[in-house]
């Protein structure tokens, strides 16, 4: 058992935008910052900001953030008490949870057991039917090519491969006919085998006009659990998100209740500390919803969450590292106004998206009331291509969706950014989409959405 | 990736300046059968300078007499050992028949002065730093241990001499032990780390002065 108390020097094993985060909820609770970081990140806003930094290896991410012995004996050196996993990289690794743990280091998220759960998907999705939050159709377990067939039947086309050993939208296929299943559950297997080190593929039934709507729970040590309301993350492309919003515009007050609790109950369950975020499909034909993943960890869009609740969501997990116990109760908790998150990501739009490294040179960033930006960049920044795309979060507030509406407008307006390609020009286009404003979106909406405005730009050029 | 189209117009630090071992054997050759007498070269971290005094190691910089700036080679595959990294002008060369504004011991540089032959001409090639000495860098993090188990010898201290596969320090990351070779041949002379103490990855270990 960890032992309690407050943390006093907090090793920070990740990078970016979220290593800046982390700093900063450090520094306002006193905590002392130590950030490992690659050879390439030595310019960093964030090894400039925190007290310390420590170089654990060259920029390929095996070798540095992903780099378990070395993140890990650097914190045994220098005396951190708790490391912060940040998102991505080491953030929902089990082995390496159980590895700070057993350096007697706190691992700031839940124990090792609930991130193994959660992680394993299958097992993640049995756990929910045995505590009776709804699942989507689909396989008990693995499939293979010989069971596949069968299985789709009975489930019914179309469906969706997906991967067990990790989410994010890696490994996730869908499949239309019969015909197409084999060939794609190969490709699926391959992706899912590269990106987590487990080809194993699980299908479920394909809802073609579903948004994705996820709940932010959080408990603390002492046995409290309770959710802080949900992001609705609908606008996707390939199974990425690239906009976030709370409260989400379909809900009605029955259903937000009833996934709260169902996301409370999936988390009672397995006895989850710190934070967690429950994914689910929501099914507005039908007012059903169905759980189909849990990320363990800080969740890229928890800006939305804070804006609308007040709450310093990572100071709340290094407290609750700490061993405090929840500062408020379910009933305390209350949402104001609305909030938008907007991704810029590094990615050339002329090209597909197509991720992009280079040096930026123009770097503006909006403000005024309602905009706050979470960034790691600054003018002259290079862009590294070893790391993922985000650039930025441009998070906006408003009395109500409309006004969050105008105002985003307002900051991509002011947004500034060259020397490498992003994004923005996607952002612009969203926020003046009619099934946008009138949320009327799936997550299968926003590419061909888009990709038929590419082309009505294409056919306005030549002619 | 774009990042070709992006690129400043000055090399940034990742693109050192840097001439080969080749290069450097040409133009002792050309310089040997000048009128020269003294030689600096500057290029990149990398100086050299050549005098024909024999048994001289003329020290003092050249007289700032008509130069001919040599432009900064583009960036070579081979580097010497040691880090060499920064982009720094080339220094000037002498040109042959320059009235000579320097110190009297430099000798003249008229076309009537004896000639030395390679044998006679004092090379100092400098490596690195301006010290003359090799930069061992750690290539990972972990715990800095000079000797091989507690209860043996060091591996080296300031003064052994090294040859360049020999093991001068092992790095201990998580009870998994990498040794640490010279990289060099010479002689240890400074050691930067504590036994025992955490080295990141990229972190200056130790300067060897080459035989």
């Amino acid at each position: 058992m960890i032992s309690h108390g407050p943390i006093r020097r907090l090793l920070i094993a990740n990078r970016g935008e979220i290593a800046i985060r982390i700093i900063r909820a450090a520094r306002d609770l006193g905590i002392e910052t130590v950030v490992t970081h690659s050879d390439t990140d030595r310019d960093s806003l964030a090894v400039a900001m925190a007290d310390r930094a420590v170089c654990v290896g060259p920029a390929a991410p095996r070798a540095s953030y992903l780099n378990q012995a070395a993140i890990l004996t650097a914190a045994s050196a220098i005396g951190a008490d708790a490391i912060h996993p940040g998102y991505g990289f080491l953030a929902e690794n089990a082995t390496f949870a159980t590895a700070v743990e057993e350096a007697g280091i706190r691992f700031v998220g839940p124990q090792p057991d609930a991130v193994a759960l959660m992680g394993n998907k299958i097992a993640a999705r049995q756990h929910a039917r045995r505590v009776r939050v709804p699942t989507i159709p689909g396989s008990d377990g693995k499939i293979d090519i010989a069971d596949a067939g069968s299985v789709a039947e009975s489930i019914g086309y179309p469906v969706i491969l997906k991967a067990a050993g990790g989410g994010g939208g890696r490994g996730m296929r869908h499949v239309e006919v019969p015909e197409q299943l084999e060939s794609v559950l190969a490709s699926a297997s391959a992706e899912a085998s590269s990106a987590f080190g487990d080809g194993s593929i699980y299908v479920e039934k394909y809802l073609p006009n579903a948004r994705h709507i996820e709940i932010q729970v959080v408990a603390d040590e002492h046995g409290t659990i309770i959710h802080l309301g949900e992001r609705d993350c609908t606008t996707q492309r390939r199974y990425q998100k690239v906009a976030e919003e709370g409260p989400s515009p379909v809900l009605n007050e029955r259903v937000r209740k009833a996934m709260g609790r169902a996301a409370v109950r999936l988390c009672r369950n397995v006895g989850y500390r710190g934070l967690g975020t429950v994914e689910f499909l929501y099914d507005g034909d039908t007012g059903n919803f169905y759980f189909i993943e849990m990320n363990t960890r800080l969740q890229v869009e928890h800006p939305v969450t804070e804006l609308l609740t007040g709450i310093d969501l990572v100071a709340l997990q290094l407290r609750i590292a700490a061993g405090e116990p929840l500062p408020f109760a379910q009933r305390d908790v209350r949402r104001n106004g609305h909030a938008i998150e907007f991704r810029i990501n590094a990615e050339d739009v002329e090209r597909d998206f197509a991720p992009s490294a280079g040096r930026l040179q123009e770097w503006v960033l909006p403000g005024g009331p309602g905009v706050r930006v979470d960034t790691h960049c600054y003018p002259g920044y290079r862009v590294s291509p070893y790391y993922d795309s985000l650039l930025a979060k441009l998070i906006i507030w408003g009395e109500d969706r409309a006004q969050a509406i105008a105002r985003s407008r307002r900051a991509l307006q002011e947004f500034r950014a060259s020397g490498v390609p992003t994004n923005a020009s996607f952002q612009k286009w969203l926020v003046e989409q009619p099934a946008f404003i009138d949320a009327t979106t799936s997550t299968r909406w926003a590419e061909p959405a888009w990709a038929r405005h590419m082309n009505n730009l294409q056919t306005e050029g030549a002619a | 990736m774009t990042d070709g189209e992006h690129r400043d117009a000055h090399p940034s630090e990742d693109e050192a300046v840097t001439i080969r071992p080749q290069d450097i054997s040409e133009i002792l050759r050309v310089f040997a059968e000048s009128d020269l007498q003294d030689l600096h070269l500057e290029v990149g971290q990398t100086k050299i300078h050549v005098s024909k005094q024999s048994g001289a190691m003329a020290a003092a910089p050249p007289a700032p007499s008509e130069v001919v700036p040599l432009p900064p080679s583009p960036a070579a595959p081979a580097s010497m050992s040691g880090s060499q990294a920064g982009a720094s002008a080339g220094q000037p060369i002498r040109p042959a028949g320059t009235a000579s504004s320097g110190p009297a011991e430099r000798g003249s540089t008229t076309s009537d002065a004896p000639r030395a032959t390679p044998a006679e001409t004092a090379v100092t090639a400098d490596m690195g730093s301006s010290d003359d000495l090799f930069e061992l860098t750690s290539p990972l993090l972990g715990v800095f241990y000079l000797r091989p188990s507690p209860d043996q010898p060091p591996f080296i201290e300031v003064g052994s001499e090294v040859s360049t596969d020999d093991d001068v320090c092992v790095i201990d990351v998580m009870k998994m032990f990498t040794r640490i070779q010279a990289g060099i041949d010479g002689f240890v002379e400074e050691i930067l780390v504590e036994d025992g103490q955490l080295v990141e990855h990229g972190q200056l270990l130790m300067r060897i002065r080459p035989r």
